[in-house]
Order: C-alpha cells, then structure tokens, then sequence
C-alpha cells in the first residue's frame, strides 16, 4: 500500500472534510491528479487514491474522502469516510488526517474537526476557501486557531494553489500532534456516565480508548432500548447501559442533544476567540439569485428554460462542427480506396472498420456540449438547487429531491449516476434511484436520437429561433424523465414501499464557473467517447462486418449477400419478436449489436447500409437510411413512424452492460441487475408497441 | 414524521431571524439536524421560501429543507 523514496515519514494521509468544502480541489492540487470537482455535495461518493510527493523526494499515498458531517454515517458515501477514520478499513488507521474546513463556514466545520481530535489521529487542519472568507468579512487568527484546536492550521486557497506548498511542508514534517481530545465541556454526570461506559467497553471488547469513547457516545444518544447494533456488545455492557439511559432520563438530560449542542459551545468558544466578522448586513449575490432561481414560479421556467437551451445548442449548434467531422471521415475513406486494390482487405477498413467507427464519432461535438452544459450545472452551485426546485414533484412519486442529482447526472451517463446514489440516506430511496436512474437518456443514447432525427424530422424552426429537430430530442429527454419518475411511484408503491426520507441538502454558494473545470471535464469525458469508439466500437464493427460480408453467396448482389449472412440471419430470427414494433430485420442486426452499448446501433446500421451499398461513401447513412425500399413492396423500410419507434425503444431499453455491471456492485448481486434489464426491456417493447399501433391508426405507415 | 405543535421554521419568513428552541422529529433525524447546525440555541435565517419548502441558513451555511421537516424545528424570537 505505501511506498517511500527516501526515509519514511508519513506514509498514508486520508483528506477529510464536510462535503463541497474543496477537498477533491486540494487533492488534485497535490497529488497532481485530474479528479472530478463540482460545486454541490456529493461529487466524490467514493475514495479516490493518489502520491503526494514531497519536497525532499519522499511520497505519501494519499485518499481522498467522500464529504461527511460527522463520523455517525448516515449514507453509504459518508460510511467510507467514517470507515477509514475509525480504523475500520483493513483495520489501519492513516499516518495523518488532513481535514479540509471551509473557512468562510468555520462555525459548522469544526463540529467535524472536534470529532476527528476526539478519535486522537496526528491531525492538520487546511483552512480553504481563506480569500471567499475574507471577502465575506471573515477574518481567521490562524495562531489562536492552531492554539485553541492544538494542531497546525494551514491557510491555502486550492482553486488558486496558494498555500499547496506550505500545506506540503507541514504535511512532511514528523511528530504531528494530535489535538486535545475532549476540549468540550459535559454535564458532570453525563461525564461519569460516559466514563464508566468507555470502561466498560475497553475491557469487555479491548477498545483503544478512542473508539471507546467514540462508541459510549454512540451509545448513550442512542433511543431508549437496545442498540440497533445491539449484538455486538455483552450482556454487561447492554446492562449497564440501560442503567446509563435511565438515571440520565431521570435527570432530565436530553441524551441525543448533549453531545451535540457542548461540541457547538466549544466551535462557538473557538470562533468567538479566533474569528472575526464584519456583518454587512446586505442581502449577498447568492441571496439574490436565490431569490429567483428557487422562486415558486421563476424557478421551475428558469430550469426548463436552461434545460431547453442545452437541448437546442446540442442539436443546431453542433450541426456544422458534426458535418465537418463526417467530410473529414469521407475523404480519409476515398483516400483509402484509391490507395488499397479492391477486395476483402478495402472492404474490412471502408465498410467495416470505417464506416462504423465514422458513425459514431460525428456525434462528439454534441457530447461536448452536453458536457458543456452539465458542467456550468454543476460548477456554478445550480445543481443543488435544481434538487430544491424538484424535490416537490420528487415528493409526488414517493423518492425526495435528493434523488435528483442522480437522475440528472443520469443524463451524461447512468454508472456516475448510479454511484450518486450512495449520498441517499434511505435504503429503499436509494434502491429505486439507482433501479430508474438508466431511464434517463444517457449520451450513449444521443447518437441513435441524433440519426433518426437527421433522417426524419423535417428542418423546420419554430417561433423563429426553436427548431423542431431540437424540440424532438427535448422530448425523448423527457419522456425518459417521465418514465423514471412514473416507474419510482410504481416501485415506492409496490416493491419499496415507504415514506420518502427527510430532504435537507446542503447548498453552496453561487460562483462563476471555471473554464478550466469544465474544460477538463468536456476533455476526459469526450476522450473517453473517442478511446471508446477507437476500441470496443472498432472491434464490434469488424466482427459486425464479417457477420455480415460471411458467408459469402455466389452472383449475389449487395442487398441478398448481406440478407443470407451471419448477421442477416440472426436479424431474420429475431424478426418475428420486433416485427410488431415496425422493426425490420436490419434494425434487429442494430438491436442484437448494441446490446452491450447503446450507440453500437449506429455503427452497425453505418456498417450494414455500408455493405449493402458497396461503400458508397458519397451518400450519408442518413440519406441512405431514408432510401432504403423494401423490396418485395417497394415502400419505404424506414418511415418517420419507424425513426420514433427506434427512438422510444432506445428511451426505455437497457442495452448496457456496464449499467448492469455498476447495479451489482452497489447492490451486491445479481437480482436487482437483473430484474433491471427485464424491467426496462420488458417496458421497451410495450411502449414501442402501443406507439407503432397508435402511429398505425393516425396513417404514419 | 412527527412535528413541532408551537412556532416551528414551516412559518418562518424570508429576512427573518429565529433561535432553534426544540426539535420534535425521529432520533436519527434529530441528530442529522443537530449534527448540520440545527441544535438547541443555534440562530437560524430565513433566505427564501418555494414549493413549500424554505431555504435557510445556520451557522453561515445555507441549506434548502422540506417543510414536513421544517415543521419539526421548533424556534422562538432571537
């Protein structure tokens, strides 16, 4: 686990800290990792690892924390973080914690750092955020600070770098002291009690005296009764402790606030010793905005307005950036064909490898606007509000507004949204979240959305600045929404039925984005398309190429070779099952193809019509697509009825195999992934159904 | 979820100020509270309120909160 260069000092440092306090920002600043930060709690839900190297050469491994409030975890995320600092994970305790304290909010902060003391870890605390403090009047004594708390307290600003490398050099020094436990003032018998618990415990479960008390805290706050985790302590102990319950009830002290409200008095006597404030008194930036981004009526059109202009830039905006990418990927193709002689090898690069591969990267400018999007959300501090604004209607079907930010960072991809859903205190909320959150319509999907639009939707602008093509995508997003919010009231209803958990979520301050931020994001995110179509889409699209260039028919044209091989088969056997969804054979091949990733389907339909057209490269897949004839009928294969059918289908079909992957990790097995993929298809092919028929009935044959 | 019968932060308005006085609701939602800066004798604010929900701020921290639980933070005058 731990590495030296040179002599070994520290050896592992856990950065801690309350969510959205920066700590991800610092991590990066000293590890020299590219980690994702946004500015709402609950970015980081797992932990992450890194190297800080110091000065003298020597290293450090380094973890990164999901955000907690205190160390009585009340959500997956924060266990991880409670885990590590009770020496619970792989039973070590780090060398060092460095809790990370927004200065500007120190009051709240140091209820954490209070705790951490108490569990006597070597401790430095990293006063971020000291230049926002300051503008907000807040003037820290860093010297009556580190006295009062009995460990160093380092001033840096992570977003700006400043103070990394004194931060560094305190981190390397040795010795680290570990603040004074229990500074904090009890009731005198809540202290006996308390004492005579922690007694208990050390002899009776050999405890080191930290985690006793940190469990006789636990304990004697507990409710009247057993413990939950009752079974893990003796007979003696639960004894006792009932005793300890009843002659603190009988002196009329309140168990569950005393801890609490004597850690408050202490932070209040710090802050009153070391803080200075200059209340202005005048309503701040954030007040005001908040005052109409989570108006009772601004809000919601402020949202949908937002919402709609992401939609509108994904699809015009990025039309001519999407043209040039496909001119580009034409004239490497022609290129190709002039250089290679005719035969099989030509036709495995053009047709198969090409083609395929093609159709899918012309749809990266409008995954980086997605991205584009995503990100001022979630840099700006809207994200958490758009949790506030929903949290009414996430009400109505059963789940609370924290529930949102999963479902809305569902949108860029369902695994990070799956993995938000550990910041979900409620078991059964969290279990619906994470069994809907694929319903909404990934960047996997925009692909397949984007070629049936193109083919389809006539150019049409609405109001002078709308476009119906626009219009059109906005509602695949929305009828994905729909079906997530309508499938959760089912399951609140049925297999998680419960009240919705309370909703209480932190929300930061409004700051401007940062262009680097989000840079990067778009960057990492649409390099990851690219790498992902220069691989599993490469590879799905030569294999697709062989089934259906294989085996190879005498005199046969184009259309009836790619008809009588593997693929044209397979497509034939499953023809009967998505024939009544108005699905032909060929958008079967696409089905069967993308089942482990969604926008295989449009490399396999630029593959297939490739084939069938002898690489005819002068020709789009679109326009190709709205050509094809049926041959037996002469009537067109592909119909405006057809294109929305495909589109419907891919809103409700899992087809990801990573999705499943991710819901047996955070579920620990195979029934919930499982009962997923047979849910979504299961609703898939209904819906396609009931809207083929009602097209049908409407003429849209 | 239980509620707090007197004043509670449900009928607080925007601008004004409160002590938190009492909080009536499930053990482990007390502690959340408390553990977030809504203890006994903490000073709250009121920023705005929507949907029936409000967001207020303790101990320099802003937060949007459900008024079910709102209504189970029972405060008085400053």
């Amino acid at each position: 686990m731990t590495q030296t260069a040179s002599a070994p000092r520290i050896r592992s440092v856990a950065l801690v800290g309350n969510p959205n306090c920066g700590k991800t920002t610092l991590f990066n600043r000293l590890t020299g990792l590219r980690q994702k930060v946004g500015n709402y709690p609950g970015v980081t839900v797992e932990k992450k690892e890194g190297i800080i190297r110091f000065a003298d050469g020597s290293i450090a491994e380094m973890l990164d924390l999901p955000g907690t409030y205190s160390l009585i975890p009340h959500s997956p995320d924060e266990s991880i973080a409670t885990d590590i600092l009770l020496g619970r994970y792989k039973n070590e305790n780090p060398d060092l914690v460095v809790c990370v304290v927004d200065a500007s909010n120190l009051e709240r902060h140091l209820y954490l750092v209070t705790q951490i003391i108490d569990r006597q870890l070597p401790l430095v605390i990293a006063l971020n955020m000291v230049d926002i403090a300051e503008e907000n009047g807040v003037n820290i004594n860093k010297e009556i600070l580190t006295k009062r708390l009995g460990v160093p307290v380092v001033p840096v600003v992570a977003s700006k770098g400043i103070g990394i490398d004194n931060l560094k050099r305190v981190i390397a020094e040795a010795n680290h002291p570990v603040g004074q436990s229990r500074q904090w003032k009890l009731p005198s018998l809540v202290d006996q009690e308390l004492n005579e618990l922690m007694g208990l415990l050390a002899d009776h479960h050999q405890l080191s005296a930290p985690i006793a008390f940190h469990e006789s805290v636990l304990l004697l706050s507990s409710g009247n009764g057993s413990p939950t985790n009752g079974n893990r302590y003796s007979q003696q102990v639960l004894r006792h402790l009932q005793q300890d319950h009843n002659r603190l009830d009988a002196a009329g002290i309140d168990r569950q606030s005393v801890f609490v409200e004597s850690r408050f008095q202490l932070v209040r006597e710090i802050c009153a010793s070391a803080v200075e404030k200059k209340e202005s008194g005048k309503p701040t930036i954030s007040d005001r905005i908040d005052h109409f981004a989570t108006h009772k009526v601004w809000g919601f059109i402020i949202f949908l307005i937002f919402m709609g202009l992401m939609f509108q830039a994904m699809f015009s905006w990025s039309e001519i950036p999407m043209l040039a990418i496909s001119n580009g990927f034409d004239w490497i193709g022609l290129q190709v064909t002039r250089v290679l002689p005719a035969g099989p090898l030509q036709d495995l690069i053009v047709n198969g490898a090409f083609a395929g591969v093609a159709a899918v990267v012309t749809f990266l400018p409008q995954i980086l606007f997605l991205f584009f999007f995503l990100g001022i959300l979630e840099d700006t501090g809207y994200m958490a509000r758009a949790a506030f604004i929903m949290d009414r209607l996430m009400g109505k079907v059963g789940l609370s507004g924290k529930s949102f930010i999963p479902l809305l960072s569902s949108f860029a991809c369902a695994i990070p949204g799956i993995m938000a859903t550990r910041t979900i205190d409620n078991p059964r909320d969290r279990l619906v979240t994470m069994l809907v959150a694929p319903l909404m319509s990934c960047s996997a999907r925009l692909p397949v959305y984007t070629l049936m639009i193109a083919a389809f939707i006539p150019g049409i602008t609405l109001f002078g600045f709308l476009s119906l093509a626009g219009l059109t995508l906005l509602s695949m997003y929305l009828l994905g929404l729909l079906a997530a919010l309508g499938t959760a009231w089912v399951f609140k209803k049925t297999l998680a039925k419960g009240t919705p958990s309370f909703f209480i979520m932190e929300l930061p301050q409004y700051r401007l984005p940062s262009v680097q931020s989000i840079g990067r994001q778009m960057f990492d995110r649409s390099w990851q398309f690219v790498k992902r179509a220069g691989t599993f889409i490469l590879g799905v699209s030569i294999v697709l190429w062989f089934l259906a260039s294989y085996p190879r028919t005498e005199n046969a044209t184009p259309a009836e070779q790619l008809q009588q091989s593997f693929a044209g088969q397979a497509g034939k056997i499953i023809e009967p099952v998505i024939k009544p969804l108005g699905f032909d054979w060929k958008i079967g091949i696409g089905l069967i193809g993308s089942l482990l990733q969604r926008e295989v389907f449009v490399s396999t339909m630029g593959t297939i019509y490739n084939i069938q057209d002898a690489g005819d490269g002068s020709v789009s897949l679109q326009q190709k697509i709205r050509d094809e004839r049926d041959p037996e009928t002469g009537k067109p294969s592909f119909t405006l009825l057809t294109a929305i059918c495909v589109m419907v289908y891919y809103v409700f079909a899992m087809q990801c195999f990573s999705t499943v992957a991710i819901m047996r990790k955070e579920t620990g097995g195979w029934k919930w992934p499982v009962f997923q993929f047979a849910y979504m298809t299961t609703l898939a092919w209904l819906f396609t159904f009931g809207v083929y028929r009602v097209g049908l009935l409407l003429g849209g044959a | 979820m239980k509620t707090f019968e007197g004043q509670s932060l449900a009928h607080i308005l925007p601008g004004q100020l409160f002590r938190i006085r009492q909080l009536a609701n499930h053990p482990e939602v007390c502690t959340r509270l408390r553990e977030l800066g809504f203890c006994e004798n903490a000073v709250v604010r009121c920023i705005t309120k929507g949907y029936g929900n409000i967001i207020c701020e303790v101990f320099n921290t802003r937060f949007g909160i459900d008024s079910l639980t709102a209504s189970s933070i029972g405060i008085s005058n400053v």
